[in-house]
């Protein structure tokens, strides 16, 4: 009886604990996406927006997909770009939007952890000040303004 | 006879109508599938087989440009599912090319997720890019990104955002590019 103990259940025990130790090591656990945010609270167009996420997972590597629609279309050069590890689990991202005219931003975190994807669920941000000719330039209230300027200043120097 | 000389004899006829038919083909009095006007590109079923779009040739296809992230795809899709409705597959196809990279199950999740929803099964062809598709339509940037070929394979009209089928919806924007006259156009 001891003879099996010693010789069969002893080891099988050992393979069997090392095999549990490794597969908790190697396997871990699902990451958990939470605390997805981003900052300023009311950003524009054209500006850079900061997101922010909470990842818990081994090797994990975390990238933050940023897409720019209007009300009728998105735009197809969505970028997909690696997050920065700040903390423990604190990832965080800076990523500067491309298009004057969109109104709209969707963002998603989306975690690469052995081998598996996972996505939190696409998240939207309303921008302030969307450009009305899609191209950064100043717009037709721009040039009011200007107008505007001018002809104050021409009334102030004929005055005195 | 020997059996040689008639297996020699085979040979040279072999060779003599390959000749025959390869002159015919490169003069042009026989038309070969790679001679024709229209269009053509190849993407990548659901299913991981290469399809093209010759494949449709004797109906009209709308190829419609999307992503699973992108709204406006979505009511996209619905419009073209009024469409699909009214006119049938027998004369139109759609082809609903993903741009966006994404695989066949995250497709196949978002029509399942349609059908659940709002009972909206989206029966035609889907597929993904392959990497030419979007490279070669491309408008401006956007998506959707929708294109009409004729019977033939030409293209007859492309369109960037949104288009509707016939009337707008209620809480869509006004001044849509409408779909069915198009097609009329093109399907009587």
């Amino acid at each position: 009886m001891k003879y099996i103990i010693r010789r069969i259940l002893v080891p099988v025990a050992i393979i069997l604990g090392i095999m549990i130790f490794l597969g908790s090591v190697t396997l871990g656990d699902d990451p958990v996406i939470q605390d997805i945010g981003y900052a300023p609270k009311n950003p524009e167009t054209l500006s850079t927006i900061t997101f922010t996420a909470n990842v818990t997972g081994d090797n994990a590597i975390v990238y933050v997909f940023v897409e720019e629609c209007r009300d009728d279309l998105c735009y197809a050069d969505a970028q997909n770009v690696t997050m920065d590890r700040i903390d423990t689990t604190q990832y965080e991202k800076a990523v500067t939007l491309k298009h004057g005219d969109a109104n709209i931003v969707h963002y998603q975190i989306i975690v690469k952890s052995q081998g598996i994807w996972y996505k939190s669920s696409l998240e939207e941000v309303s921008l302030e000040g969307e450009e009305t000719d899609g191209n950064g330039t100043p717009g037709f209230e721009g040039i009011l303004l200007i107008v505007a300027v001018v002809g104050l200043i021409i009334l102030i120097k004929k005055r005195y | 006879m020997t059996k040689n000389k008639i297996d020699m004899e085979i040979g040279y006829r072999v060779i003599l109508v390959i000749c025959i038919l390869f002159f015919l083909v490169q003069s042009g009095c026989i038309e070969s599938e790679n001679n024709e006007d229209g269009e053509d590109f190849s993407f990548i079923s659901l299913d991981n087989n290469v399809k093209y779009l010759r494949d449709y040739r004797g109906k009209v296809v709308i190829l419609d440009m999307w992503a699973t992230t992108c709204p406006p795809c979505a009511y996209q899709m619905i419009e073209l599912q009024k469409t699909y409705d009214h006119y049938g597959s027998d004369d139109l196809e759609i082809l609903s090319i993903d741009v966006g990279q994404e695989t066949p199950s995250v497709i196949q999740q978002y029509r399942e997720t349609f059908q659940n929803t709002y009972g909206i099964s989206f029966d035609w062809v889907f597929g993904m890019d392959n990497g030419t598709i979007w490279s070669r339509y491309d408008i401006s940037g956007g998506i959707p990104t929708l294109y009409v070929f004729d019977q033939e394979g030409k293209a007859y009209f492309s369109h960037v955002g949104l288009c509707i089928f016939d009337e707008t919806p209620s809480g869509y924007p006004d001044g849509l590019t409408r779909l069915r006259p198009i097609l009329d156009e093109l399907l009587g």
